[in-house]
């Protein structure tokens, strides 16, 4: 080692030297496309120029699970699906229940003679000439292998299962037969095989049941029902397509423990996947050759940006022109020159109060398990008159004007409004600790008014207007009798979905998102004794299970609705669970953003109608 | 290289097997302290998926015994394999490669900053102890040791990104993403400055280096302390030693007697805790990488950790295993260098 | 004189800890930067003893949840109500920032505590006995120490539900091994002293000579090691608030409220400091708090170093 100080000294310069260029970078870079822009707003309303002007930025949380149409339920990876491929058909614009053809040349309709058999045929003429991004056509046998691929792998909690509740009255392939068998995996294949089949220039399906039509095409307009080119599929390692040996094709095709189209694009929808960094960003650019004409915009970014104050400098500096707001941050974000937001847009979405009416005798969360002040029994929520007084002491106006700042309705249930057959003069809970006292007093016959109780309510951690809600419901029980205790916690979500599953959780708060816009996709799950809440809750009515399958087997909107308003008058009396709220959203762009218009249904932004400037 | 010098390597060098072991063991255990259920739940993110729970634990295994999961997990990455990583979508040994340039990036620019920052204010601050010069730097440093990192990174981005538009998050500005990505620039290492250089294109060089400067610059403050007080006291210690008087009682000049003598031998304990300091920041800094959207293996890791990925944590910790047994190595090799009087062995 | 003479006599009487005690608090005063340490820790000592009385519990409530004073989400400003406002939630952060105090220092010292016992029980076994079962000790220490903390944290705190109580653990899991190291440098120097041979010649049982002789003679560097760590532990906890691993919203938590103003820093259109008060005031009590314990280790370090004090 030489002289040390010399090292130092050089040390030093070269440190400086970095600074001062890295500062230079900075200015340099600050001042590139468009000057800096200023934090001071300027009261005339007009423009900065337009930042990235050929690419639209998405700043959001959470990212894409995978890019296989048949593996993805999440919304992230639904939002990259539906503008890198097409369906059969899709949503008219903001409308859930009217929709354009799109790989199909025409609706099925009964009037134009495509839907038979009173319902349980439905054929689909296929449009010529749509390209694909591989730079082949979209034919009928790729619609075929899209759909028989799909129910092949039915991966274990994926969305195949709406498929198939349509097509083979069924919720799962092994539900069907066995799949090792060869006799009984061959008859399986034959089933999916005969469910949709190439007819010319037609694809046909063939129904178990008579199914409501539009149901049906609710969910064949969503990424599930992407049309995937065959070819290019099966270049990547998916299903060649064989139909000769059942056996091997479940085993090697049938609920893998990884997607099989995880990051490839096998699409011909109006933008194709340029890159994916995981966590990072996915990264779209425009197909030239779309079959309506290309976009607008030539490249689309979507960029996950957990942190808040970050996505909203990226925002407020035009690195971002569209991102998402979490409802308590709005006071942050409004009014910021360059921003404009929609406001009250209603979500198909519901917020749950639910009990548990058989809770696990090894539950954490009751106590000492007896109704003896410090627990409470596992019967607990069977009687109505707790449920009815729980429902009676929530505060729907203090919730909804505090937690989610004004922007919910307080609804019936289980049905949302803006849904077929919601029911709005249906009686509903309303905030009344008169009647919650009485009814406290009559349950269990006085018994649990003289002695009190003690249980916990857990929300997930992160979840800012459920634990308000529990905070309220504590809160106000409380303060009807000394003697009720009741622990608010928060829990990380395994921890929670630990608890749910095996219920022991007394009382919990969960909400629900849309899988399609019809009223049999709410009353299921939070009714039918099979329904993903209700099996937890261990709420049971044969009355409601025969509706609800009688709902979705009946085409008739009339009847239909007599049976959907019999469900929501059910839920009211029987009350299982009560909604805390249906949530109102808003939108957040930048100004220069054109094109964008609102359906509830889309997992995220459609980028095909968008565009940039004044 | 001389044969004790080969054989110190090739002994180091063995010990990595049971580092990773030991250290892949460790998180191992931890996730035994979770239920199956717990676990299935990095798989059902939407309630929606509620009720597949039970096919979920069956088909991933996990309600296993622990040392079948564990020798599985063994078989796979000795074949290459690291597994499936459900948080992040990728496979693991993928996803470590992709982003570990990100955090190296990072770490390439601080550490060396840090520690040259930190020696000489630890020297300057020895030589001129108890006066201004001393205490003003002392009390710098502890401050910035003192702040929380992420107080820090979040009012730094505040203050240059949202009030003066300079040094945007992330690791280039949209413009140069779209370069980057687009087939006009070929990407050699995953490190932009230096495909920048490679790739002659100073526009793009600028602009990864004008990303560097926010977090680079939270990192170093933060750590500069450590190295500075070890530092000082390392060299308060070599100055109180009687070769020193010694050597001024020669005669010699004081700078030389500080350069040549006492820095050489203060070099030695912050040696171990710059190669530390090295290595921990190569394994990410979670903190740093969220605020600044620097998504290098330390952000991946701790989303990992959160939604209890087990094979992408393990993934991580052989890497973390690997990192720090290089580092020691390296470590000891310096010593050597610096003080022939340390025997390897 | 005569005063004096007395003086000289009396403190030479005294023993030599005494002696040891006079010298530490003379060389601090010495030194601004340990004066200005020390005040701060008394300071902070002060606030968290007397917490009951600066900001009374509500009855039947922990005293660590902070009141509310209602659920709307956007921080308020001081007010004659809330003396430090509000942070998102309407938490009092008057509240907030007296049992933080408490909080903080529960964490810190209970980790501090936890971890430098097992390492001195680790380390000092490691150490006095070495050989292999040194060796392996030490192995073991090396990999919980390969591994960043900060992650295998994460991992349990979420194994064991996030809380004040886990991240206790987590971390007393994570910090022991820098302990263990310490302790074990220190008891091969100190076993290596004649001293320490003259003990066990006389037949002093190795438990003896371990507590009495060795171990005494090590303590200096683990006081130093303890108070700068006090710091860093309530720093890494807070961090692991912020990651959202840490305190239930409402506690009082430094972390946690710092976690909570995150998302105001950028301020509302217009007024980019509008919630100054909900990131600014307890990012300076933790800033503050970790300040003054550093200050108070590096003032340590200074006195007691034997290598360096008697310049």
């Amino acid at each position: 080692m030489k002289n040390k100080r010399a090292i130092g000294k050089i040390a030093v310069a070269v440190i400086v030297v970095i600074l001062v260029a890295a500062i230079a970078a900075g200015v340099y870079v600050a001042t590139r496309p468009g000057p800096a822009p200023s934090e001071s707003p300027s009261p005339s309303a007009s423009a900065k120029p337009v930042k990235n002007p050929d690419t639209i930025i998405e700043a959001t949380i959470g990212e894409p699970e995978t890019l296989d149409p048949a593996w993805a339920y999440d919304t992230a990876s639904g939002e990259v699906i539906f503008n890198i491929y097409d369906t059969l058909i899709f949503f008219n614009r903001v409308k859930v229940d009217d929709f354009i053809p799109k790989i199909a040349s025409q609706v099925p309709s009964v009037d134009n003679g495509l839907v038979k058999d009173g319902g349980k045929t439905i054929i689909f003429p296929i449009r010529q000439g749509i390209k694909t991004h591989s730079g082949g056509t979209i034919t009928p046998e790729d619609v075929e292998y899209s759909f028989e691929r799909a129910m092949i792998q039915d991966r274990d909690g994926g969305p195949v299962w709406m498929i198939f509740e349509p097509l083979l009255g069924v919720e799962s392939l092994s539900e069907l037969g066995n799949l090792t068998d060869p006799t009984e995996a061959a008859q399986v294949g034959q089933m999916i095989d005969n469910a949709v089949q190439v007819d010319g220039n037609n694809v046909v399906f063939k129904l178990a049941k008579p199914y409501p039509l539009t149901t049906f095409l609710q969910i064949w307009s969503q990424t599930w029902a992407s049309i995937v080119d065959k070819e290019t599929a099966i270049q990547k390692g998916a299903w060649p397509g064989n139909k000769d040996n059942w056996v091997q094709v479940f085993e090697k095709y049938h609920n893998p423990q990884e997607p099989e189209l995880q990051e490839t694009d096998c699409g011909s929808g109006p933008f194709m996947l340029q890159s994916w960094e995981h966590g990072k960003e996915v990264s779209l650019v425009r197909f030239d050759d779309y079959w309506a004409g290309p976009a607008k915009i030539k490249g689309a970014v979507i960029k996950m940006v957990d942190e808040w104050a970050t996505r909203k400098l990226m925002f407020q500096q035009g690195d971002a022109d569209i991102a998402y707001v979490p409802r308590q941050y709005a006071s942050e974000v409004e009014g910021l020159e360059g921003i404009r937001v929609v406001k009250n847009l209603p979500t198909l979405q519901l917020d749950n109060l639910l009990f548990t009416f058989s809770i696990d005798s090894t539950s954490e969360y009751i106590g000492s398990g007896k109704l003896d002040g410090n627990g409470v029994p596992t019967d607990f929520f069977a009687d109505i008159n707790l449920r009815k007084a729980f429902a009676y002491a929530f505060d729907w106006d203090t919730y909804i004007k505090d937690a989610m700042l004004g922007e919910a309705k307080h609804i019936p249930g289980p049905i949302p409004e803006g849904l077929p057959y919601f029911n709005p003069d249906q009686p509903m809970y309303t905030f009344n600790m008169t009647l919650a006292e009485e009814y406290f007093k009559k349950a269990m016959n006085g018994t649990v008014w003289e002695t009190g109780f003690t249980f916990d309510v857990l929300y997930n951690t992160g979840n800012v207007p459920r634990k308000t809600a529990a905070e309220i419901i504590k809160a106000n029980v409380e303060s009807l009798n000394p003697k009720f205790h009741i622990n608010v916690r928060a829990v990380e979500w395994p921890t929670y979905l630990k608890a749910l599953v095996g219920s022991k959780l007394p009382l919990f708060i969960i909400g629900w998102q849309a899988d399609f816009p019809d009223p049999h996709n709410f009353v299921h799950p939070y009714m039918h004794s099979n329904g993903a809440y209700a099996s937890a809750q261990g709420y049971n009515n044969t009355e409601v299970d025969k509706l609800i399958e009688e709902g979705i087997s009946e085409t008739d909107p009339a009847k239909r609705q007599t049976i959907y308003y019999q469900l929501q008058s059910i839920y009211y009396e029987d009350v299982p669970s009560v909604v805390l709220d249906q949530p109102l959203a808003r939108h957040w762009e930048r100004d220069w953003v054109q094109g964008w218009y609102y359906n509830p249904i889309y997992p995220g932004i459609y980028f095909y109608d968008l565009s940039k400037g004044y | 290289m001389d044969r004790g010098l080969r054989e110190y390597l090739a002994k180091r060098l063995l010990l990595i097997v049971p580092t990773l072991i030991g250290v892949t063991l460790l998180v191992f255990a931890v996730t035994q302290l979770f239920s199956p259920v717990e676990r299935a739940a990095l798989y059902i993110r939407d309630p929606r998926q509620i009720r597949f729970v039970n096919e979920i634990i069956s088909k991933y295994g996990l309600d296993q015994p622990f040392y079948i999961q564990y020798v599985s997990w063994i078989t796979q990455v000795l074949q290459g394999n690291l597994g499936w990583s459900q948080s992040i979508h990728q496979p693991v040994l993928e996803t470590l490669l992709s982003r570990f340039p990100a955090t190296a990036e990072l770490a390439i620019f601080a550490a060396p900053i840090t520690i040259f920052l930190g020696i000489y204010l630890g020297k300057l601050s020895a030589v001129k102890k108890d006066t201004f010069v001393d205490h003003a730097t002392r009390a710098l440093a502890v401050v910035g040791w003192s702040l929380p990192s992420f107080w820090l990174g979040i009012m730094l981005l505040a203050f240059f990104y949202g009030g003066l538009g300079m040094f945007s998050p992330g690791r280039l500005s949209p413009w140069a993403e779209v370069l980057v990505r687009s087939g006009s620039f070929k990407v050699y290492t995953g490190f932009y400055t230096v495909d920048a250089v490679l790739n002659l294109n100073g526009a793009v060089l600028l602009d990864a280096l004008s990303h560097l400067v926010l977090p680079v610059a939270t990192l170093t403050i933060i750590n500069m302390a450590l190295i500075m007080r070890v530092m000082r006291s390392s060299m308060l210690e070599q100055l109180g030693k009687t070769y020193i008087t010694a050597a001024r009682a020669r005669g010699l000049d004081e700078k030389t007697v500080i350069n040549k003598h006492a820095t050489k031998n203060a070099l030695i304990p912050v040696v171990t805790l710059s190669g530390l300091l090295t290595a921990g920041m190569l394994s990410g800094v979670v903190i740093t990488e969220t605020i600044f959207e620097f998504k290098g293996v330390g952000y991946f890791a701790a989303r990992a950790a959160t939604q209890l990925d087990v094979p992408a944590v393990l993934g991580f910790a052989l890497l973390a295993g690997i990192i720090f047994v290089i580092a020691n190595l390296i470590v000891d090799l310096l010593y050597a260098y610096i003080d022939p009087r340390i025997r390897l062995g | 004189m005569t005063h004096t003479v007395v003086n000289i006599k009396f403190w030479d009487k005294q023993s030599p800890r005494m002696k040891e005690l006079r010298f530490i608090l003379k060389r601090m005063k010495s030194s601004p930067l340990s004066i200005v340490g020390l005040a701060i820790v008394v300071f902070f000592t002060l606030v968290a003893l007397l917490a009951p009385v600066l900001a009374p519990p509500q009855p039947n409530r922990n005293p660590y949840m902070i009141p509310r004073y209602g659920y709307s989400p956007t921080p308020k400003p001081p007010n004659p109500v809330n003396l430090f406002g509000t942070t998102e939630g309407q938490y009092d952060l008057y509240y907030g920032m007296i049992w933080g105090t408490r909080a903080a220092y529960q964490i810190g010292v209970l980790v501090v505590a936890i971890s430098a016992l097992i390492g001195i029980i680790v380390g000092g076994l490691a150490g006095y006995y070495k050989g292999v079962f040194g060796e392996v000790l030490m192995r073991v220490t090396d990999i919980v120490l390969a591994f960043p903390g900060l992650i295998l944290a994460m991992a349990f705190v979420v194994a064991f539900g996030p809380g004040l109580n886990s991240i206790t653990v987590a971390l007393i899991l994570v910090w022991w091994p820098s302990y263990a190291r310490l302790v074990r440098g220190e008891f091969l120097r100190v076993t290596a002293e004649d001293f320490v041979e003259a003990a066990k010649a006389i037949g002093c049982s190795d438990l003896r000579v371990m507590v009495k002789h060795v171990f005494p003679n090590t303590i200096f560097p683990l006081v130093i090691m303890a108070s700068l760590d006090i710091g860093s532990v309530v720093l890494t906890a807070a961090a692991l608030s912020f990651l959202g691993l840490g305190a239930p919203e409402g506690y009082a938590d430094w972390g946690q409220l710092i976690s909570l103003s995150r998302n105001y820093i950028t301020g509302a259109p217009g007024n980019p400091f509008a919630y100054w008060f909900a990131y600014v005031i307890p990012g300076i009590f933790l800033f503050l708090f970790v300040l003054g314990w550093n200050l108070l280790g590096d003032a340590f370090r200074d006195i007691l170093d034997p290598m360096i004090r008697r310049r």
